[in-house]
């Protein structure tokens, strides 16, 4: 397995990040404030530095061992229960992932053949950067980034002549609860605190550091995407599924209306990163698993399974309400960030007791 | 069982050597006695230069009157006192005398002694250096490699005047012999890439090597992009000797090997450094332009035409609709049909004699294409884009293998999957390229792993000489690489 710079894996989980905040729904995200989600995502920072302290403790205690082998070591067959979380967990995150694209193509952008072939293929490349390993992903994510940097740029260098400061409403107007709530959605869509468990070992340099310009800088992209759609779409933004995509195609400037696609195109860019990030964290929890027996391959079926979830859940609204619940997504983040890695610590405490003692 | 060393005796040689080369009527003997003991030539015709050994070799052995008597004397005294060939030496081994003589060596044997005297005197014909046909320079120097391993070494020497550059003599093909000559600049050169470059050469199982294109597939991982370099230029050579690079001759081959070859190479010409800064710029972003032209446009207006229409102008949309209506087939079908048309004529023109060539382009790419048109056959955008994709492609020459597979997979997956599908195979593309490596650097170094104070002195932008000449860039030192 190949190794990585924090600069490198940060850049990878900023990409992860941006795709997961164009697919979110205004109004799902901020409630009757668009402005509060800014807050909000400031608020889902502090708390995931708090959240995030389980992993950095494990990672200090065994900074070479992924997550899934120390849980072998320390309690043996049982611990490989906590590899087989991730493994679930990765699944269904990128399952939800890929669904909510093929939403936003079926809803939006209609394409003239089945959507599901396009999540096959965006999968199948992934798969390629999880075969090819972590450091082909992560320099791939560079140039990626550089993509999406350049075209949100540009979307927001278009869009702010449409800005009205009449549409911004007073922050907090409605109380801390919404605040709260879409904390709550910002830290429940986080799947860097697993990704770190699984990866960290990976990675090399200043993590902490990394770890702090990556939520201060999806801060800034936050805020200003929120706060330029809430001045440029005012209410019409609570009526829309996405609102990256409406604040594109109400600028009245021709030319970007008719790109519609290719935004897509470079949404789905960075989904491909995403995906890709989640089958090798995939990898090294199966790794963990079979003591390294299973050959890379594995990430193609994986893929498949993603693409299955993903497509299963698009087309089915029983599962969207099950599987786009905040309240699912914040207890499945609050197993794999806090209470896996704590367990652990727990038990690799208990081991040293008891080794002490004999 | 085998002879393996000379015989001391002549008869016994002479045998060996006519039942080795049986059925070859190219083996030349040529007997003498010298002062009582025999003594004989062995060559092979073609090979040699028969001015040489008559001038340097034939007649000072029979002008000499008085030889030791000892054959190991005479030998000795043929060695240092009779011969005037430049380059002697001597030999027992048989296989290394065999190859010796296939390489154009003559050997001399004498009755009554176990060693050889062999000498160069290779003589064959070969093309003189000529303008290489597909590396053209506007300014740079109008002399190729040709297939003399020796007159390319000469070539590269002569514009190296440096004690460092060295010449190391190898050999490949375990039928064949082909020598190899792997040529470094000592001090430069990474030992590793070296060592590397050694022990794939020596463990190459092929039997017979006929051209660098062979050896290519062992030097090189399978991947898109190759990351392995080709160049028909002595002065290209000598500018990546300087950069640390490792230049490969193989005997009979007009081109060198050049290793470690990373991919924005691809887009480095010499005229580039002979130019204006400003104008080397501007050229290479041409190039970076035709790139994305030559891979991506017949995709791009597949994916467009057939499933993004809105992403036009509608002006243009709308002439784009009169021309396909017109037309009986679908815009992949014809774009399809277009490119292989356009393939097919490429190799007809390539193949074709010299005095044929100009007629096939001609009826090729005017008539057919304006015929074509005309009867309503294709429609003129796509001709126009095919066309523009395929002059494209020769602003970037040695990415036109990969580009001419590429744009065929780019075109059938912007016709199945749109733009998202062309987006998804330039992902791909990235990632194979991300991932690879030559000879321990990335091959997309140093755009990825990222440096830019090399991505704005030689990738971006091409620095004066003045910026250039601060300070080396060794190719081992890339960021990302081995050795860094």
């Amino acid at each position: 397995m190949d190794t990585i710079s924090a600069a490198q894996f940060f850049g990878m989980m900023f990409v992860s990040r941006i795709t997961i905040t164009i697919a979110l729904n205004a109004q799902y995200a901020a409630g009757e404030s668009l402005l509060d989600g800014i807050l909000s995502y400031l608020l889902a920072m502090a708390v995931g530095f708090l959240l995030a302290v389980p992993v950095w403790l494990l990672h200090k205690r065994d900074p070479s061992l992924p997550i899934g082998e120390t849980a072998v070591r320390v309690f043996g067959q049982f611990g490989k229960l906590i590899p087989l979380c991730y493994i679930l967990y990765f699944w269904v995150m990128n399952g939800v992932s890929l669904a909510l694209f093929q939403l936003f193509l079926l809803d939006n952008v209609n394409p003239d053949f089945p959507a599901f072939l396009i999540l096959t293929a965006l999968v199948a490349v992934a798969a390629y950067g999880a075969w090819r390993g972590l450091e082909a992903i992560a320099r791939t994510s560079a140039c990626v980034l550089v993509l999406l940097l350049l075209g949100t740029v540009l979307v927001f260098a278009l869009v702010a002549r449409r800005f009205q400061k009449e549409n911004l409403e007073p922050l907090l107007a409605g109380g801390v609860s919404q605040l709260l709530r879409g904390a709550a959605l910002f830290l429940s869509r986080t799947s860097l605190f697993a990704e770190m468990a699984v990866l960290l070992p990976f990675v090399k340099g200043r993590k902490v550091l990394g770890f702090s310009l990556w939520a201060g800088s999806t801060s800034l992209f936050v805020g200003v995407l929120i706060f330029l759609i809430a001045g440029c779409l005012g209410q019409y933004a609570y009526t829309q599924n996405f609102p990256v995509y409406a604040l594109t195609s109400i600028s009245e400037i021709s030319s970007m209306q008719r790109l519609d696609a290719v935004f897509t195109g470079v949404w789905m860019m960075g989904l491909i990163v995403q995906t890709a990030c989640g089958l090798y964290a995939f990898r090294v929890c199966v790794s963990s698993l079979t003591g390294n027996k299973l050959a890379p391959w594995i990430v193609f079926p994986s893929g498949a399974v993603m693409v299955g979830l993903g497509v299963g859940i698009a087309s089915d609204y029983k599962m969207q309400t099950v599987f786009m619940d905040t309240r699912l997504w914040l207890i499945l983040t609050g197993i794999t960030a806090v209470l896996l890695p704590l367990v652990l610590l727990v038990g690799k405490a208990a081991a040293r007791r008891k080794g002490e003692r004999v | 069982m085998a002879q393996e060393t000379l015989s001391v005796h002549l008869e016994e040689n002479k045998a060996f050597f006519q039942n080795r080369f049986q059925n070859a009527m190219d083996l030349i003997v040529r007997e003498v006695e010298l002062s009582g003991r025999k003594a004989a030539l062995f060559a092979i015709d073609g090979l040699i230069n028969k001015e040489t050994i008559a001038l340097c070799i034939v007649e000072p052995l029979l002008r000499e009157e008085a030889y030791p008597s000892d054959p190991k004397g005479m030998l000795d005294h043929m060695e240092h006192q009779v011969l005037s060939a430049a380059e002697l030496k001597r030999e027992n081994r048989m296989p290394q005398l065999l190859t010796l003589l296939m390489s154009g060596f003559v050997l001399l044997c004498v009755d009554g002694c176990g060693e050889g005297l062999i000498s160069g005197v290779q003589g064959f014909a070969y093309r003189g250096p000529q303008e290489p046909q597909n590396e053209v320079m506007q300014r740079g120097a109008k002399d190729g490699f040709t297939e003399s391993n020796q007159l390319n070494m000469a070539m590269i020497r002569r514009r190296m005047k440096n004690p460092a550059l060295k010449f190391q003599p190898m050999e490949v093909g375990s039928q064949s012999h082909t020598p190899i000559v792997l040529c470094y600049l000592e001090g430069a050169a990474s030992e590793k890439i070296l060592a590397q470059v050694r022990q794939t050469l020596e463990s190459c199982p092929l039997k017979t090597v006929l051209g660098a294109g062979y050896l290519t597939a062992f030097l090189d991982r399978g991947r898109v992009f190759s990351g392995v370099g080709l160049s028909e230029r002595p002065d290209v050579v000598c500018g990546k000797l300087e950069e640390g690079r490792v230049a490969l001759l193989v005997e009979g081959t007009p081109s060198a090997i050049l290793l470690p070859f990373l991919f924005v190479e691809n887009f480095q010409t010499l005229d580039d450094y002979l130019t204006r800064p400003f104008y080397g710029t501007f050229i290479r972003w041409l190039k970076y332009l035709a790139f994305f032209l030559s891979a991506f446009l017949p995709g791009a207006y597949v994916a467009v035409i057939v499933h993004h229409p809105e992403l036009l102008p509608e002006s243009l949309l709308l002439e784009i609709a009169r021309s396909q209506a017109q037309t009986p087939f679908p815009v992949m079908f014809e774009t399809l049909t277009l490119y292989f048309l356009y393939e097919v004529l490429r190799e007809a023109g390539l193949r074709a004699p010299r005095s044929l060539s100009a007629t096939v382009s001609i009826v090729g790419g005017l008539v057919l294409g304006d015929t074509a048109v005309a009867a309503g056959l294709v429609s003129a955008p796509s001709l126009l884009v095919v066309a523009l994709t395929a002059i494209a492609g020769y602003a970037v020459p040695r990415l036109y293998e990969p580009l001419s597979l590429l744009r065929l997979a780019f075109l059938l997956i912007g016709n199945f999957l749109g733009i998202w599908g062309v987006m998804a195979a330039l992902v791909f593309l990235l990632m194979d390229l991300c991932a690879s490596h030559s000879f321990g650097v990335p091959l997309l170094s140093p755009v990825s792993p990222f440096r830019g104070r090399l991505v704005f002195r030689d990738v971006l932008f091409r620095a004066s000489w003045k910026r250039l000449s601060r300070w080396d860039a060794k190719v081992q030192d890339m960021p990302g690489s081995q050795d860094h």
